[in-house]
């Protein structure tokens, strides 16, 4: 290891100590906070809704949440505390949001590679772990920001969900050790690990580092979703003792799945954008190849996570509806409503985004013009699915605009805005977009099994009885039976949705096993343009990400705790979408700029070891 | 142009589209204002004032407007509920405790399940269980003046008689039970 990897090293570990012992001794310091007398409230015998707390429990001494004046919110001149935690917070969980994704991504792209002896993996492994590096410790930093500006600005509510959540802050510095840990020896262990047995026990860091960083995930969960469902405290937020309650709080396992989901999908696609990057800037026919592949790869992973997402997120909506009716309808039917069309544009940006660039790819084989055909039809479905999921049901209009219209809503449109019409143009689209997945990995090769016309047609079956299926659920729940049961179409249509994935998966494997090469697949072969597809998908994630960061903590209102701590400050009011829109850009802004600053720098290391090879 | 400049036009460019519908296209709609902690002067209120009051609440910190309305359908209408309650409770379905439509709308509001209209249950109970939380809980958390308030205004509404004792008559109903 060279004299300035070791500084460099230094450098981070100090840092990242730093970040653990200010966690340490500000759990500590507030654990101690029980004896602290808050305003006095008198115990109500009632649990919260949804707490698996009894009236018995009520009893203990621990104290109700502290009911807050406005003048107990500490403020700096100049300094808006709620925007400042809002981008810290923000920030904190993009970059960790993408150190977890990176090395789940890397595991698995080692473990590829491992399996298929093809060295390219290991290298892109590699690769990206170095990145990860760098974005670690800036994790660490933006942590630290976040818990300073909580400190600073909410005191109160830090020393309340301190003194419940006291022992899993210090287990989450235990886990951040470990994770500390077990980074560096994936790394640096790298090229020393690299063959026989230690090669699996290199394998194993990787699954120790991932099992690490997804723990920290679930506790840091727990804190934000007890916030919005708390359990194990009665309705004036005494804690009953038992922190598995407070922990396992109504919403906690949903958001863990969600976010699971969603950070794989999010390392893809920064993955992609790297890959896109280096692509564009190749000066070698071999370098190009390279990162075509590698962002190939990268986009296979975040389109394939990004496949069962919506799925993660109706169980994460459903369950906030089966705790409170009312956040239910404040998020979907509220004024938040207008945000789901923000987020339909996004996502419909993805899905064409990512089809694109799996049409484009059909161009790196001769074999793959067999089916540009159908891709104008795909493009056709995938646009009128958008612009349904795209379709608001009400309408905001002026009276004069209203009356000519008879009324709030649209007489043709207007249909199109409810849920079950939005949740069949979605399933639709998915199933349309891994139509194109079949069809690009398809391109250069020819079914070779005597089976392979009744393959293509049990194919064509499957998909066309589960669009008819699809369509007839969307249709007859959404309009044939009372509003309580229009969400009732989602499950089926998922699930018709996930059997076609299923069923033409296999039945492609098997159809093409041993299938004959139509021509050479050429990597390096995709138009320049092609690449933007993967910026698109980046840019996109990061501001979803950052827009539905935003509404999940927006429905609690005017809350910190959802009905048992209020938010008593001047800034307890909910933002517009507008305004909220752009605290989010400006935020991915710096988040982009950051992270092209820690491209530059991996890029900069391996030019220092390497000499200007990499270019 | 070298591509770094091209990828970061590229990039400012989807963001700032992102940004334009969301400030541009989408209605500005202003959220509504955290309810205040109204202390109200429940000994000088007339009926009028408590009706007010009552409305107030209903549209605000209640939060009953979020689904008692045309609009989505998720819970029944409550113009009429006074004259409803008169009758549901005589109904051979009934099984709650309510002997007046006053207690019939105040058990609704404490006691969603004790009866529940058809076609409004959650989903898989055959109407036996309310979606709607108690009001005196959780983030209604109304208190008693807040929800006889509601009952009156209520009332008031569908054009019954408005049964509720405000703070003053009952008072003075105290008074004269001191007094006999």
């Amino acid at each position: 290891m060279s004299t300035s990897a070791l500084n460099l090293f230094g450098r981070k570990v100090f840092l990242i100590l730093l970040f653990a012992f200010s966690f340490l001794c500000v759990s500590i310091s507030f654990d101690g906070s029980r004896n602290i007398s808050f305003a006095a409230e008198t115990a109500i015998t009632e649990p919260v809704q949804g707490s698996s707390v009894t009236g018995d429990s009520v009893k203990q001494a621990n104290p109700p949440a502290p009911k807050l004046k406005a003048q107990d919110y500490p403020k700096i001149k100049g300094v808006n505390g709620r925007v400042a935690v809002w981008l810290a917070a923000q920030m904190h969980l993009w970059f960790a949001a993408f150190v977890l994704a990176v090395p789940i991504f890397v595991f698995i792209i080692e473990a590829i590679g491992m399996a298929t002896k093809d060295k390219r993996y290991d290298e892109m492994a590699y690769e990206f772990i170095r990145v990860s590096l760098t974005a670690y410790s800036i994790t660490a930093v933006t942590g630290g920001l976040l818990l300073l500006s909580l400190i600073v600005f909410y005191p109160d509510l830090m020393k309340y969900l301190s003194s419940i959540f006291g022992p899993t802050m210090l287990l989450y510095a235990l886990f951040f050790f470990v994770e500390s840990a077990a980074l560096y020896i994936y790394y640096y262990g790298w090229h020393s690990m690299d063959k026989g047995y230690k090669k699996w026990a290199h394998l194993g860091v990787g699954l120790l580092l991932n099992g690490a960083g997804t723990t920290l995930m679930f506790i840091a969960n727990a804190w934000v979703t007890f916030m919005m469902s708390p359990a194990g405290v009665d309705i004036a937020g005494s804690f009953d003792g038992n922190i598995w309650h407070a922990v396992h709080n109504h919403l906690w396992n949903p958001m863990n799945l969600h976010r699971f989901i969603a950070n794989i999908a999010y390392g893809g696609s920064i993955v992609g954008a790297y890959a896109a990057y280096k692509f564009l800037s190749a000066r070698t026919m071999e370098q190009r190849a390279h990162y075509d592949w590698m962002g190939y790869t990268a986009n296979l992973i975040a389109i394939g996570a990004l496949l069962p997402l919506p799925f993660a997120g109706y169980w994460l909506t459903a369950e906030i509806y089966a705790y409170s009716q009312q956040m239910g309808i404040t998020l979907m039917g509220g004024v938040f409503a207008w945000l789901f069309i923000i987020q339909a544009v996004l996502i419909g940006a993805l899905f064409l985004a990512a089809n694109y660039y799996l049409w484009c790819g059909l161009e790196r084989s001769e074999g793959g013009q067999r089916y540009t055909k159908y891709i104008k039809y795909i493009a056709f479905v995938i646009m009128v699915c958008f612009l349904i999921w795209f379709t608001p049901h009400s309408l905001i209009l002026k009276p004069y605009e209203a009356k000519a219209l008879g009324g709030q809503y649209h007489p043709y449109l207007g249909p199109l805005g409810i849920m079950p019409a939005k949740n069949t143009a979605v399933n639709i689209m998915l199933l349309f977009t891994f139509l194109s997945f079949l069809l690009y990995r398809r391109a250069n090769k020819i079914a070779a099994v005597s089976w392979a016309k009744y393959g293509n047609a049990a194919q064509g079956a499957i998909f066309t009885a589960a669009i008819v299926n699809i369509i007839y659920l969307g249709v007859y729940y959404g309009y044939f039976t009372n509003t309580v049961y229009k969400v009732a179409s989602s499950v089926p249509q998922v699930m018709s949705t996930l059997a076609v994935i299923i069923l033409c998966s296999v039945i492609d494997f098997f159809m093409f096993s041993g299938a004959k090469e139509a021509s050479p697949h050429r990597w390096g072969r995709m138009p320049d343009r092609s690449q933007y597809a993967l910026f698109l998908i980046a840019v996109s994630f990061t501001w979803l990400m950052g827009l539905m960061g935003f509404v999940r903590s927006a429905i609690r209102q005017h809350w910190h705790v959802y009905s048992v701590m209020r938010d008593t400050s001047p800034d307890a009011y909910t933002p517009t979408i507008g305004y909220a829109a752009n605290v989010v850009s400006v935020g991915t802004i710096i988040f982009m700029a950051i992270v092209i600053f820690i491209f530059w720098l991996s890029q900069m290391s391996t030019e220092n070891k390497y000499g200007a090879a990499d270019e | 142009m070298s591509n770094f400049v091209k990828v970061t036009i590229f990039s400012l460019f989807v963001i700032g589209v992102y940004t334009l519908f969301s400030v541009k296209y989408v209605p500005p709609i202003k959220p509504e204002e955290p309810p205040k902690e109204e202390a109200f002067d429940e000994g000088s209120m007339t009926v009028d004032e408590f009706v007010s009051l009552g409305e107030v609440v209903y549209n605000g910190k209640g939060a009953c407007t979020l689904c008692h309305t045309p609009v989505g359908g998720r819970a029944p209408l409550l113009d009429n509920i006074a004259t409803v309650a008169s009758e549901r409770i005589k109904g051979a379905g009934y099984k709650g405790s309510a002997k007046t439509a006053e207690e019939y709308i105040r058990e609704s509001m404490v006691s969603p399940s004790a009866y529940v209209a058809a076609g409004f249950g959650v989903t898989g109970t055959n109407d036996k269980e309310s979606p709607m939380p108690d009001v005196r809980t959780g983030s209604i958390g109304l208190n008693e003046t807040e929800i006889k308030a509601v009952i009156a205004y209520l009332q008031r509404l569908g054009g019954a008689e408005v049964t509720v004792v405000t703070p003053p008559q009952a008072q003075e109903q105290n008074a004269m039970e001191g007094k006999q």
